[in-house]
């Protein structure tokens, strides 16, 4: 379990919020021993579980929010605290991850899930898939289309700004 | 800027995002309150699975006595809270909260039979009448749901609720634990049938309401939907699941036919 929880807790901060984060990966493993009859022995671990952490997550979590909200004011309260290079680097990097984390949040659930797996959880295509339920082609073209959308998105406001 | 180095950008800055995260979740070690729970749940589990077979052999045995097809009318309902098919969980009443209603049809993503064989042992009807499935869907959660849906036509009337299917055919690799759950209501009622060497259940009558549990175990009602006839039964680590406005008879015969 120790090896899992890392992957399981940051799951579940991604689809839930990291207030929600440590109760759903909780839930998750104790339903994930319930149901492990249903884990097909010999099929890669890891996915599966992840699967059952985000409906959990998914579940749990019945509001609209975003673990780009909820983890803003525990970073900020992190950087504070760190020797930051120049006041100006500082705010340039802040706006960059704000106007990022605004793209982000504007994606459509089925493009955010997608990107979130791919790039915040590490996960592989194959696992972001089976995390998710859908084909790996799927996740390609959504990965794809979600990445061409952040990316106007993203010139968009750097030619406003 | 090339739109290599804009895309390359993006992907770097989502990747440092993915450091806020972590930096947002402090150290926590989970295992000690899991097992805790587990003890707990087990602990629990043992009386209340007594009684849940207790409950089943006496629905089964009280139903057989009665006659070799078996009806069970929600009036009924005093005798059994459930059967269970396979993955497939029948209750008597309404579903939790008192929710059915029509919803819309959830097959996961289409695929071709090939695609959905190489994640399950998939089969297919050889009935007479029933070419090649019109369309293949698959599901990945819980191991894998594979769906052959065949359009109206040429005596395959439209089933009820479901616009322009005439059959729909579901393929669970459950083994025994309730997946899919269906509530009686609506006058709707359960008989048990023999499908070839298999025991199943036909559910007629009246509009009954489907809801899919999530891997999880937890129904998830909120995505039910109305439907008509159904048949359902177990055979060789799969459930079947078989919706159509078709009559009893030649519902088995298409169930009989999987290969």
């Amino acid at each position: 379990m120790r090896r899992y929880q890392h992957d399981a807790r940051r799951t579940a901060a991604v689809i839930a919020g990291v207030s929600l984060a440590d109760d759903a990966a909780q839930e998750a493993f104790v339903r994930a021993f319930g149901f492990l009859h249903r884990f097909r022995s010999g099929s890669p671990f890891r996915p599966w579980l992840l699967a059952v952490v985000a409906n959990v997550a998914r579940n749990q979590s019945r509001s609209t929010r975003r673990w780009t909200r909820a983890v803003r004011a525990p970073v900020e309260r992190g950087i504070a605290a760190m020797h930051a290079p120049s006041a100006e680097d500082e705010a340039l990097t802040r706006r960059r991850e704000d106007t990022v984390r605004a793209a982000l949040d504007l994606l459509p659930l089925r493009y955010r899930d997608v990107v979130q797996c791919r790039y915040l959880l590490d996960l592989s295509e194959a696992e972001t898939a089976q995390v998710l339920g859908i084909a790996r082609g799927t996740v390609k073209s959504r990965l794809s289309r979600a990445l061409d959308r952040l990316e106007r998105q993203l010139d968009r406001e750097v030619h406003h700004a | 800027m090339p739109e290599s180095n804009s895309r390359l950008l993006v992907e770097t800055d989502l990747r440092a995002l993915s450091h806020e995260l972590d930096a947002a979740l402090e150290p926590l070690d989970l295992s000690r309150a899991v097992t805790g729970r587990l003890e707990e749940s087990t602990a629990r589990r043992r009386p209340r699975e007594r009684a849940r077979r207790r409950r089943l052999v006496a629905a089964l045995a009280a139903t057989l006595a009665v006659t070799a097809t078996l009806a069970i009318p929600p009036a009924r309902a005093a005798v059994t809270n459930f059967l269970e098919i396979g993955a497939v969980r029948v209750h008597e009443g309404p579903p939790p909260g008192g929710r059915a209603t029509a919803g819309p049809l959830r097959l996961g993503e289409l695929t071709t039979l090939d695609a959905a064989r190489a994640r399950m042992p998939a089969v297919v009807p050889t009935a007479r009448g029933l070419g090649s499935p019109d369309e293949v869907w698959f599901d990945g959660t819980a191991g894998g749901v594979t769906s052959l849906v065949y359009r109206t036509g040429p005596g395959l009337p439209a089933a009820k609720n479901i616009d322009g299917v005439g059959l729909l055919i579901q393929e669970f690799t459950g083994d025994g634990s309730g997946f899919l759950h269906k509530y009686l209501t609506n006058g709707s009622r359960a008989q048990q049938v023999a499908v070839g060497p298999y025991d199943g259940v036909f559910i007629t009558g009246g509009d009954h309401f489907l809801a899919y549990d999530t891997s999880t175990g937890e129904g998830a009602t909120a995505d039910g939907r109305l439907v008509g006839n159904a048949l359902i039964f177990q055979r060789e680590g799969l459930t079947m699941r078989i919706e159509g406005d078709l009559p009893l008879p030649r519902m088995v015969a298409v169930g009989a036919s999987l290969r």
